[in-house]
């Protein structure tokens, strides 16, 4: 009788769909029509089953975790670009562009020596301006993804775009400071404003000392990693410029 | 419907909108994997979102995405359980027909109206009892009780016969049964205090 009741239950066991209806399954049947303890088994088995789907929590993804998963996929997808034909002459003509305006900045350089500082700082500025346009003048938006992208089609190197608590996200846009090209990503913090910038150029390897410096009113906190200089600048107290920038190092170690 | 627009999209921007359109049930299926340890599960989901998107060429079928991302989140999970022995975490043996058949016929009648147990405080006692179970027996009673997939699709995340999907989700729920039945007991202790 056991065994009875133990293969009636196997041959009758929940969720697996419409069964072929074998002597076997039949006999199972029939035994189960007449046997209370079967009948109370294969209710259990649904009771339970009803009551784990019914009572398990469902906690969603927290913003964070969300946000450092489309980052790394974000990197993955950066990484695994292979650039299309297309894509190669836009960066040939991009590089021949460049380094026409290399050219340029070196030829104003040298009549800048000649003719005063004053007016080199004026048309080193007018020559950055102009390569700045040329690659765009910027982004609105608060997504993380779509202005890690923009950045991405427009940089020689990739920009992690950092996400910050009470920070909301507004866009970005690009940098050409001292022939170096960049980026910049603002955000609103407390209602007031705060920029990264990711300038190439800066130390080897991960230096995690953030530097705090001001000016004009503004306080940066600078530090350097794998040859690019990061800063972030706003009127915000040092302390709290240094949290987020620890912050900052905290994910793109992460 | 939507999914075949999407595909029609850049790959890695389809890729993006499937995997946000299910991460809600992937990263809390993370979570439970790993017992609740939120930074092994964000560490599962990654891994997990990595592999998807290298692979995500070979989903043919798009109204699949969701199996097929729980796949892979499956068995990333299990290959890292049972690799290396990493993690302290049991693994159990699945038993075979006859084991199975004779398990089945031992099982005592349910008593305790567990419905009348708080749902919060029922929650968390299962929690707990999941948290218990060997790793196989969590995923096929996660996958298939609250997650809804049929013992079909979690016998393939899991790479074994439906079979012993079946032997896994008996034994889990009889381990759960202990712990729902021990926090209605509990439940009416206190209330009849």
């Amino acid at each position: 009788m056991t065994m009875q009741c133990g293969r009636a239950r196997r041959l009758l066991w929940p969720d697996v769909g419409p069964r072929e209806a074998t002597a076997e399954v039949l006999g199972a049947r029939e035994h189960a029509s007449g046997c209370e303890a079967c009948q109370s088994f294969l209710h259990d088995m649904l009771r339970i089953q009803g009551q784990v789907g019914h009572i398990a929590p469902r906690p969603t993804a927290p913003v964070e975790v969300r946000d450092r998963l489309f980052q790394a996929i974000a990197r993955a997808r950066t990484a695994t670009k292979a650039p299309a034909p297309a894509a190669r002459l836009r960066q040939i003509l991009i590089a021949g562009i460049a380094a026409l305006l290399a050219l340029s900045l070196s030829l104003l350089g040298y009549l800048a020596v000649r003719g005063g500082s004053g007016e080199s700082n004026t048309l080193g500025s007018i020559v950055e301006d102009r390569l700045r346009a040329e690659k765009g003048a910027g982004l609105v938006s608060s997504d993380s993804l779509q202005v890690a992208q923009w950045l991405a089609e427009r940089l020689p190197f990739a920009v992690q775009v950092p996400l910050f608590p009470e920070a909301r996200l507004t866009g970005a846009r690009l940098l050409v400071a001292n022939h170096q090209s960049g980026a910049v990503v603002e955000y609103q913090v407390q209602g007031r404003g705060l920029s990264y910038y990711v300038l190439s150029g800066g130390g080897v390897g991960l230096q995690q000392d953030v530097r705090l410096s001001a000016g004009n009113g503004y306080r940066v906190a600078s530090w350097h990693d794998a040859g690019l200089t990061h800063a972030l600048v706003g009127i915000l107290p040092g302390s709290k410029l240094r949290e987020l920038a620890r912050y900052c190092i905290h994910q793109m170690m992460v | 419907m939507g999914l075949h627009l999407k595909r029609s999209k850049q790959p890695a921007r389809a890729f993006e909108e499937v995997f946000a359109e299910h991460l809600d049930a992937l990263y809390r299926t993370a979570l439970r994997l790993c017992r609740g340890h939120e930074a092994d599960a964000e560490d599962l989901l990654q891994d997990s979102a990595l592999r998807s998107f290298t692979h995500f060429d070979q989903l043919k079928d798009p109204s699949s995405a969701r199996a097929w991302l729980f796949t892979i989140l499956t068995r990333t999970h299990l290959n890292r359980v049972r690799s290396a022995g990493r993690r302290a975490e049991a693994t159990s043996t699945d038993l075979d027909e006859r084991a199975f058949e004779a398990a089945l016929a031992e099982w005592m009648p349910m008593r305790s109206p567990a419905e009348e147990v708080e749902r919060r405080q029922l929650g968390e006692e299962l929690v707990k009892a999941l948290d218990q179970l060997p790793a196989e027996l969590r995923g096929a009673v996660w996958l298939v009780d609250v997650e809804g997939f049929t013992q079909r699709e979690a016998a393939g995340m899991q790479d074994v016969p439906e079979g012993t999907v079946a032997s896994r989700l008996f034994r889990g729920r009889r381990q759960l049964r202990i712990a729902l039945e021990a926090a209605a007991r509990e439940a009416r202790i206190w209330r009849n205090q």
